[in-house]
């Protein structure tokens, strides 16, 4: 066991955990953040899409070990004060929910494409969640809700979305 | 599994001597999927991330120079490489997915040898050469050298890849990558097809042509591009000569695809490429 230190959703975060433990058990059973979900644990469903350092990530295939120092966003961090992300917004409005379990995965990865390119074209959009699996929706109403939330944010004059 | 982390180079080098058995971890897209699925199961893993000796774009000399901790998706954002080795960029836009490109190094893509590596073909035809170096001496092999088989490379105990060297693109030069998943994302080749050609009005003067997932490891046709050398674009021929690549590969059947269609797949996926050539060729 060793401790590792590492920016949490704005906040300095010190966890002890084995040097192997992944990046998705210790938020999940160490810092007891549940909301990003393990799907299939080897990199191909999406469900545990974090953001490190602004870029979308699966927290299955990354030890915590290899934080040190880094820049963790989940989806916890995204509401703030009672108030959702635009994104979490444009999901609900879009009704790009069914079951829920791949959702905040979705959100990660359409923030961290937001973060980088804030008026992203279809095709940037389908390419942003190609690693995101729902079995649910179909992802249409995904991506509608992606380009909702890209064009609300250009109509309140947002041009650059925050980590 | 104990996980070591380094925090520059030479350090590095001399716990690799100490410990030769140490596997080493780079964006862990590869080792820990197999380390999850237990097909390996390492008593020590050095994570290389710290290094950021190993983590550069240059060019230098007609050539661009790459750290192997460079991410596929910054090599293929990067303009140094979409300019001087845009077949490079085109094979990392088809690793795994936006998540796998974030993490996964090119470094790493080489050094698991897949015969399904979406890199290595793009950087077969780009002539690349490996810096492989231990905490003694330094040696330089080619590409072509480098793999032995499925998971296998020349990489001796000890030694460290720490740089890949690719001759920048000449003006002359044009170039297609195409691969056949069975989906756009996330998909683990079926066929990968890499040709790198030089053409004077719309003639073939020299083409190198390297396929992924057809044989133990990354296949060059050969005779097939001596075939094809002196052929014009619009020759009628090429589409036999294309269509008679693949009985140069040497595929299995798997969970993806069966050899018959892997052979009849690289014909196809030549064909098509060396159609998209025309009018490509810079004036």
């Amino acid at each position: 066991m060793a401790v590792y230190s590492f920016n949490l959703n704005g906040k300095l975060t010190r966890v002890e955990v084995n040097s192997d433990t992944t990046l998705l058990e210790t938020l999940r059973q160490h810092l007891g953040m549940t909301g990003t979900k393990e799907g299939c644990g080897k990199g191909e469903c999406g469900a545990c899409t974090v953001m490190v350092d602004g870029k979308a990530v699966n927290s299955c295939l990354i030890l915590t070990s290899q934080m040190d120092g880094a820049n963790v966003v989940t989806i916890e961090g995204l509401a703030s004060e009672g108030v959702f992300d635009p994104l979490q917004d444009a999901f609900m409005e879009a009704g790009a929910v069914q079951c829920g379990f791949c959702t905040p995965g979705m959100i990660m990865s359409a923030r961290a494409l937001l973060l980088k390119n804030p008026s992203p074209t279809d095709e940037q959009i389908k390419e942003s969640i190609a690693g995101n699996l729902c079995r649910c929706t179909g992802y249409v109403k995904i991506a509608d809700a992606i380009k909702k939330a890209a064009a609300s944010a250009k109509e309140r004059g947002v041009e650059t979305w925050k980590l | 599994m104990e996980v070591v982390t380094p925090l520059d180079l030479e350090e590095a080098l001399i716990k690799l001597q100490q410990d030769p058995q140490v596997e080493v971890l780079a964006g862990g897209t590869d080792l820990l999927v197999k380390w999850k699925n237990n097909l390996i199961d390492p008593q020590r893993a050095m994570n290389i991330l710290k290094l950021t000796e190993l983590k550069f774009i240059r060019e230098e000399k007609g050539q661009l120079i790459i750290g192997p901790l460079m991410t596929h998706q910054e090599l293929t954002e990067a303009d140094l490489v979409r300019k001087n080795a845009p077949i490079l960029a085109a094979a990392c836009a088809q690793v795994g997915s936006l998540q796998i490109r974030n993490r996964g190094t090119l470094g790493g893509n080489l050094v698991t040898a897949s015969p399904a590596g979406d890199t290595i073909p793009a950087l077969v035809v780009a002539n690349a050469s490996l810096t492989l170096r231990s905490a003694q001496a330094e040696r330089i092999v080619s590409i072509r050298d480098f793999f032995k088989g499925p998971g296998k490379t020349v990489l001796q105990p000890g030694e460290l890849l720490t740089a890949i060297t690719v001759p920048c693109r000449t003006s002359d030069e044009t170039y297609f990558y195409r691969k056949l998943g069975q989906r756009q994302a996330m998909a683990i080749s079926i066929v990968s097809v890499a040709c790198k050609a030089k053409l004077v009005n719309q003639v073939i003067k020299d083409i190198q042509i390297a396929c992924g997932s057809v044989g133990p490891t990354v296949l060059e046709l050969t005779q097939t591009a001596r075939n094809l050398t002196g052929c014009g674009l619009q020759d009628k021929k090429i589409l036999a000569l294309a269509a008679n690549a693949g009985s140069e590969t040497n595929p299995i059947s798997d969970i993806r695809a069966a050899k018959e269609y892997r052979r009849d797949m690289v014909g196809a996926l030549l064909y098509e490429g060396l159609q998209k050539l025309q009018g490509s060729q810079r004036v």
